[in-house]
């Protein structure tokens, strides 16, 4: 239950019929808040509390006008620092009921005009002379006890929250910004009792909420944006040319059922008013080099023909019905995706062309999570990081079977730390601030247009990275009618943008993909069929390689398919999927009337619209009904909302004949695709983009694995793609100097590494060094450098230590070099000798043991790339005697004892719920993927995930020409034990990349 | 006649608080065990038994974190009396050799015996007669070099109980081959420099040019590499000399981030100083606060005193705003520490224009002087000392 739910209900069960929400200086809330009041059976009040330094007041709303008002007062709040709150409300507050106990507001307020709809805030506690007050200025009275939170207990609660959105401890927390400990939710009797002497008070708060109801929300209906101010018949006119003048293009002879196809989608675009939200898409996707039209919009024929999507709809029987059919209700929006460095420029286009007053971004609400309510609560009671960062490092994976922090670290991930105090109190408070909400920031790419001010639908502010954002979430901006496009930074396309840049600069050849299509490639195929697709775009994951070599399927229609299958609740679909690719079982389906529906993926449902589909078939649904049922099944809580559904799918399929037991293998099958799914047009999109990556990476690997680590893109930390790529045959050279750009580059077998991954280089710094390279040439020495450069010596220091000056300066140790730069800093040196030239000015400083050498490259680089750190183990591998992971295969079946360096891990659940995880390992020879069944995973919990080379025994299983270890123990391999190299080496594993967008 | 070289002996009791405690209690004796201000699972350690500290419990730690290393870890609350009373007997006994001993913290004593070369022998045996530690002691020329002959010594010996001896003219051979980490005082970021020059012996230190070394390392560079060479002119200065600064800290255990236990904490260190300046009949012109964060980070303040003062209540309100200053983090603090320095004989002139608040506070502050003077200084305890 969310913090507003209990509000609503808590309201309820003491005994309110109305409710007013007023969070200070914002509506975060409110479109749900509305929603749960009518669902509870309360009156919902709709205001603000505005807190600002020229006044604070309560706002509200009685009236769709005052709405309008009220997001205006907010924007400006928010956005403009010389607002004065008094003379605006003075100006305009139509539709408000201002509640104020500042007698700053209430003075300028009655010295413009009537000031009846202005009321003097009472609280409890003393008042006589506040009331006294109130009366010379001839102000009503209204009582409120500023409720902050629900019981008095949560007063504790409220004062950690106010900690630590102040940054402060307990103890200096200033008392000004702390609720009184009477400001809970008191039944209304105790309220009455509260202000017994102030009856006329309390009158006016009954008689404002009786103002203050609003028969319907006051945000309206949808909201669509404008395209170049053009009438909607105008508007739908310029997209239906647009359509016909793109059609002969890209269908010759102009096929019927092309025409027929574009008709109706016409038609129902006409219907729902979306002409103009196709044509400002459409004016966005060209303002970029590349993009990824994706999600349901990509089933559209006018998306493709307005080349918003790449994918040809008739082609590969994509369903228009998914994204926009007569009966849907909400506003389907178009999600395309730029390269993620162009993304900005997209929005600032967006936002220059459309107007700042017309556009801004969806915000997210950010809430509490388990690992950051355990480091805000501990970070207020005094801790020092590394202690908190010792517990909520291993909360990412424990928290998936539990959202109390004081439940999950009594498992066994747990097991040695200890929690004494003031743990149990940090841990207490962490379980009460889950899902409580933390702070807003910026929805990844939601943008909104409106052809009036945005400010009169929702209140705007501006986000910390400098761009509007609107108040709510995309839910509530979808409720609220409010029409969102996806703009989304998507990393592998600015990989596919640089290898085909540096195959130009390498080969002189243009890689032009609407020429040569890669899904006919052999080469993409043959790395499709094998799982060998490390850094190729959405089919990397273990699980997917696993997938691609065990299907050994490598078309284009197959990885739609897989692409799709492959989700949390779908396990047992995707072994008996596997079974019919490779024909050892045959594709029969469930039943007769899902024989049409399923032909196109072996019986087996897979996209979103093979449950809307199955739906109609199956069990007579109408179209909006089984776009309901797919919908609800995305949801969180989708098992509370399936309720009605199942009586209905049950009754419907009953109906047409069908029994029980086959109703229910149905129903288990629909149920595979809870929590998250995808549509055809999704994947068939995202399809496309794998075979992009896959045929850059067999036919050009060097650019492609340097683009991929150059734009931390990927499943994969940069180093696991490093590890991979000299696995693969290429050879991997350090930053020089000379040679290296800021990114990574890839020419023939070799790999360069970029100055990028200098850790601490600054990218200013970098770009004025390689502009100085590039008019000057390449430096000569050290000296040469510094005279060229106006660099900080710690910035030069860091590129001697990654090893970047080796080549310039081969007669000075790195320890000399760094002697030469802090002397530089130090003193002027004379310059009518050359430091270089007098070496004996220089002192003996001996060049770095291996051993520091290996400590500064982990430093610098963030890892170790002259040899694997498991080549440090060596007399403990001569001991142990693994096998390397190359060989798994002809293991099959046997025991093995494997060495290997964790590289990224899935938790999972047995059917009882069990815990257990699938880890991805490293040799120097190969990647091979282990499974920890509960009972071993509950013994290794504790120390997985670490960076350390670890000791595996278990059999190797093979499936379907794939092989896995499943793991009986496992146990870190401490390479300070090896007294044979260097003990005291201390590595870090790098951290993950970002997820990709 | 060329004058007799110096003599200086560094006297240092390996884990001086764990033999006072070992003494104390025999069974300890064998025993890993450290000594713990409070039994509290976040107090830190203050010292380490060897049995202890062989199996990797260090000075530092918390108490818990102790436990997880050896689980039937022993623990002991220090006796700051008995741990007085060791220190005082050592300076008692090293002064009988020579009048030129200076503390330089629990168990470490420099002892100028120039002069009394030979007597060093006797030092080592005389101590040893206490029956209660085990000491090393470093003989040379100078006290940078007897102190890193006992750091040396401990480095191969842990148990520490020897003598080393520098023979004058013999420092710079003695140093070089010693790692520079046994230099004393040096920091991070001067341990950071060493690194990235490589240097990692007193002799690649030594044989770097002072001026440049000013310029790479910092203004410490040219000492360092004095130091390496093993000169340093520092004299062994007589307790009264010494005692121009008086210092008192508080281990808070467990860590807190309770800004007014901290301030009533900082009231008591105050009094205490106040109470020794009051005995003493000075002032103090400036002090030094030092805060150490739970993640072992230090932050010091200064301030001057003006007037100087020994009144309770212009200290605190100084200290308080230093320590203002230097609390500026939500983490918790280990420790705090206050230093009073350029100290004088306190001034008899009377404020005539002092507030009448002001004067009501001097009047209060020298009642609650009295009764300490009388009864002991736990006797009274003023409002301001106890955390609300």
């Amino acid at each position: 239950m969310n913090l507003l739910e209990e509000v609503v209900l808590a309201a309820r069960e003491r005994g309110y019929t109305s409710i007013a929400l007023t969070d200070v200086n914002n509506l975060y809330g409110c479109v749900k808040f509305w929603d749960l009041a009518k669902r509870a059976d309360l009156t919902p009040i709709l205001g603000a509390e505005i807190v600002h330094p020229t006044g604070a007041c309560v706002l509200l709303v009685r009236s769709k006008r005052g709405y309008s008002r009220l997001c205006e007062i907010l924007t400006a709040v928010h956005r403009h620092t010389d607002y004065d709150v008094a003379h605006a409300l003075a100006e305009d507050r139509s539709g408000l009921f201002v509640l104020t106990g500042d007698e700053r507001v209430l003075r300028a307020l009655r010295a413009h005009m009537d000031a009846s709809d202005v009321y003097g805030v009472v609280t409890p506690g003393p008042r006589r002379r506040w009331l006294r007050t109130l009366g010379s200025l001839g102000i009503q009275p209204v009582a409120t006890t500023e409720t902050t939170f629900l019981d008095p207990d949560d007063h504790t609660v409220h004062r950690v929250i106010r900690a630590i959105d102040l940054n402060h401890s307990l103890s200096r927390l200033p008392a000004s910004e702390i609720a009184p400990s009477t400001a809970w939710l008191m039944p209304p009797g105790a309220v009455v009792k509260e202000f017994r002497d102030a009856p006329e008070a309390l009158a006016n708060t009954v008689r404002i909420a009786q103002k203050c109801v609003l028969d319907s929300p006051p945000w309206g209906g949808t909201v669509f944006p404008s395209y170049d101010g053009l009438s909607e018949a105008d508007t739908f006119a310029l997209l239906e040319r647009r359509c016909n003048e793109a059609l002969p293009e890209k269908y010759p002879g102009r096929p019927p059922e092309v025409v027929a196809r574009l008709r109706r989608e016409l038609h129902i675009i006409r219907e729902k008013g979306f002409a103009g939200y196709f044509l400002v898409v459409r004016d966005i996707v060209r303002q970029a080099s590349r993009s990824c039209g994706r999600g349901s919009g990509a089933a559209s024929l006018v998306s493709y023909l307005l080349d918003i999507t790449a994918l040809d709809p008739i082609r590969h029987n994509l369903m228009f019905e998914r994204f926009l059919n007569p009966s849907r209700k909400d506003p389907p929006d178009i999600d395309v995706d730029f390269a993620w460095d162009e993304r900005d420029d997209v929005l600032d286009y967006v936002f220059k062309k459309y107007g700042l007053g017309h556009a801004a971004m969806v915000a997210n609400h950010v809430t509490f999570q388990p690992r950051m309510a355990v480091r805000e609560v501990a970070r207020v009671y005094g801790l020092p990081d590394d202690e908190i960062g010792r517990v909520t490092e291993r909360l990412g994976g424990a928290f998936e079977h539990t959202s109390r922090p004081s439940k999950a670290v009594r498992g066994n991930a747990f097991r040695d730390l200890d929690f004494e105090a003031p743990w149990p109190e940090i841990l207490n408070i962490a379980d009460k601030l889950i899902a409580l909400p933390r702070h807003l920031s910026v929805h990844p790419g939601g943008v909104i247009l409106t052809p009036g001010r945005i400010n009169r639908h929702v209140p705007i502010q501006t986000a910390t990275k400098g761009v509007p954002i609107i108040h709510w979430e995309k839910d509530q901006a979808e409720d609220a009618g409010l029409v969102k496009i996806d703009l989304l930074g998507n990393r592998s396309l600015a990989v596919i943008r640089d290898a085909i840049r540096m195959v130009k600069e390498n080969h002189g050849l243009e890689v032009d993909f609407s020429l040569a299509n890669p899904i006919d490639d052999p080469g993409a195929q043959e790395l499709m069929r094998t799982g060998r697709t490390m850094g190729c775009f959405y089919v990397e994951s273990p699980a997917m390689r696993l997938l691609l070599k065990r299907c050994g399927k490598p078309d284009y229609d197959h990885l739609v398919i897989a692409s799709s299958i492959i989700r949390p609740a779908a396990n047992p679909y995707i072994m008996e999927y596997i079974a019919r690719v490779r024909g050892e079982r045959p594709a029969t389906p469930i039943h007769a009337l899902l024989e049409p529906v399923l032909a196109d993926s072996y019986q087996i449902a897979v996209y979103q619209e093979h449950i809307m589909l199955t739906a109609m078939h199956f069990a007579g649904f109408d179209i909006a009904d089984a776009d309901g049922l797919r919908k609800a099944l995305g949801k969180k809580d989708y098992y509370a909302r399936l309720g009605k559904f199942k009586e209905r799918f049950y009754n419907g399929a009953r109906s047409k004949g069908v029994e029980d037991e086959t109703i229910g293998r149905v129903w288990a099958m629909m149920m595979s695709f809870s929590g998250y799914s995808f549509c055809k047009p999704h994947s068939a999109s995202y399809a496309m983009v794998s075979y992009q990556s896959a045929y850059l990476k067999a036919h050009y690997p060097a650019e492609h694995a340097a683009a991929v680590i150059s734009n931390q893109g990927g499943y994969y930390s940069w180093w696991a793609y490093h590890n991979e790529a000299i696995r693969s045959g290429l050879k991997v050279l350090p930053p020089s100097i000379n040679l290296s750009d800021w990114k990574w580059t890839g020419r023939d077998r070799t790999l360069r590494m970029g100055l990028m991954q200098v850790k601490g280089l600054n990218a200013e710094a970098a770009e004025v060094l390689l502009q100085d390279r590039k008019k000057g040439g390449p430096y000569g020495s050290l000296r040469e450098f510094m005279d060229r450069v106006e660099s900080d010596p710690s910035q030069t220091i860091l590129l001697i230590k990654a090893g970047a000056f080796d080549n310039v300066s081969a007669n000075l140790t790195r320890a000399q070099m760094i002697w030469y730069v802090l002397r530089e800093r130090g003193v002027s040196l004379r310059r009518n000798g050359s430091l270089f030239e007098t070496p004996t000015c220089l002192p003996v400083l001996d060049a770095y043991d291996e051993a520091t050498l290996l400590r500064h490259e982990a430093e610098v680089l963030g890892f170790l790339v002259s040899r694997h750190p498991l080549s440090l183990c060596r007399r403990e591998l001569e001991r142990i005697r693994p096998i390397p992971a190359s060989d798994l295969e002809k293991y099959a079946g046997k025991d093995v004892t494997l060495v290997g360096w964790w590289v990224t891990s899935k938790m999972a659940e047995t059917k009882k719920g069990e815990p257990m995880e699938f880890v991805s390992f490293e040799d120097t020879t190969a990647l091979f993927d282990a499974t920890l069944f509960p009972k071993v995973y509950a013994r290794a919990v504790s120390y997985l995930h670490r960076s350390v080379p670890y000791v595996l025994r278990g059999r190797v299983e093979e499936q379907y020409g794939a092989c896995t270890v499943t793991v009986k123990s496992i146990a870190p391999l401490d390479p300070t034990r090896d007294r044979s190299e260097h003990r005291r080496l201390s590595l870090r594993r790098p951290p993950p990349a970002p997820a990709p967008l | 006649m060329e004058p007799e070289p110096r003599c200086v002996l560094h006297l240092d009791v390996p884990r001086f608080l764990a033999s006072i405690e070992r003494a104390i209690e025999p069974t300890l004796k064998t025993k890993a065990f450290a000594v713990v201000p409070t039994l509290a699972p976040r107090a830190p350690i203050l010292d380490v038994s060897l049995e202890a500290w062989r199996d990797g419990v260090r000075k530092g730690m918390m108490l818990y974190e102790a436990q997880k290393v050896i689980p039937r870890l022993r623990f002991a609350q220090p006796h700051w009396g008995a741990a007085r009373s060791a220190a005082d007997a050592l300076f008692a006994l090293t002064s009988s050799f020579s009048p030129l001993v200076e503390r330089a913290g629990h168990g470490h004593l420099y002892v100028d015996l120039t002069g009394h070369a030979t007597a060093s022998d006797r030092v080592l045996k005389a101590v040893r007669e206490m029956d209660a530690f085990n000491c090393v002691l470093g003989v040379a020329t100078n006290k940078l070099v007897s102190k890193v002959g006992t750091r040396a010594f401990k480095l191969r010996q842990p148990s520490g109980d020897g003598i080393v001896q520098v023979p004058p003219g013999g420092e710079q051979e003695f140093l070089s081959p010693l790692p520079v980490t046994l230099l004393p005082r040096l920091d991070r970021k001067i341990t950071g420099v060493f690194d990235l020059l490589n240097i990692r012996l007193m002799q690649s230190l030594a044989g770097l040019d002072p001026t440049d070394a000013y310029a790479v390392i910092g203004a410490e560079g040219p000492t360092l590499v004095r130091q390496a060479r093993g000169i340093d002119g520092a004299p062994v200065l007589s307790y009264t000399k010494s005692s121009d600064t008086i210092t008192d800290k508080i281990a808070f255990s467990p860590d807190t981030n309770d800004w007014n236990l901290i301030r009533a904490k900082l009231y008591r260190v105050v009094e205490r100083l106040v109470t020794i300046l009051t005995g003493r009949r000075e002032a103090a012109r400036s002090l030094v606060l030092e805060v150490e964060y739970a993640d072992l980070l230090r932050v010091r303040r200064s301030a001057r005193l003006r007037p100087p003062t020994a009144s309770t209540g212009a200290l605190f309100d100084t200290a308080s705003a230093s320590l203002e200053s230097a609390y500026t983090r939500r983490i918790r603090l280990r420790s705090l520490a206050l230093e009073l320095f350029g100290l004088m004989p306190a001034p008899t002139q009377i404020d005539l224009f002092a507030h009448v608040r002001k004067a009501k506070r001097l009047r209060l502050e020298g009642a609650a002087q009295a009764v300490r003077a009388k009864l002991g200084f736990d006797a009274i305890r003023v409002g301001a000392s106890i955390p609300c």
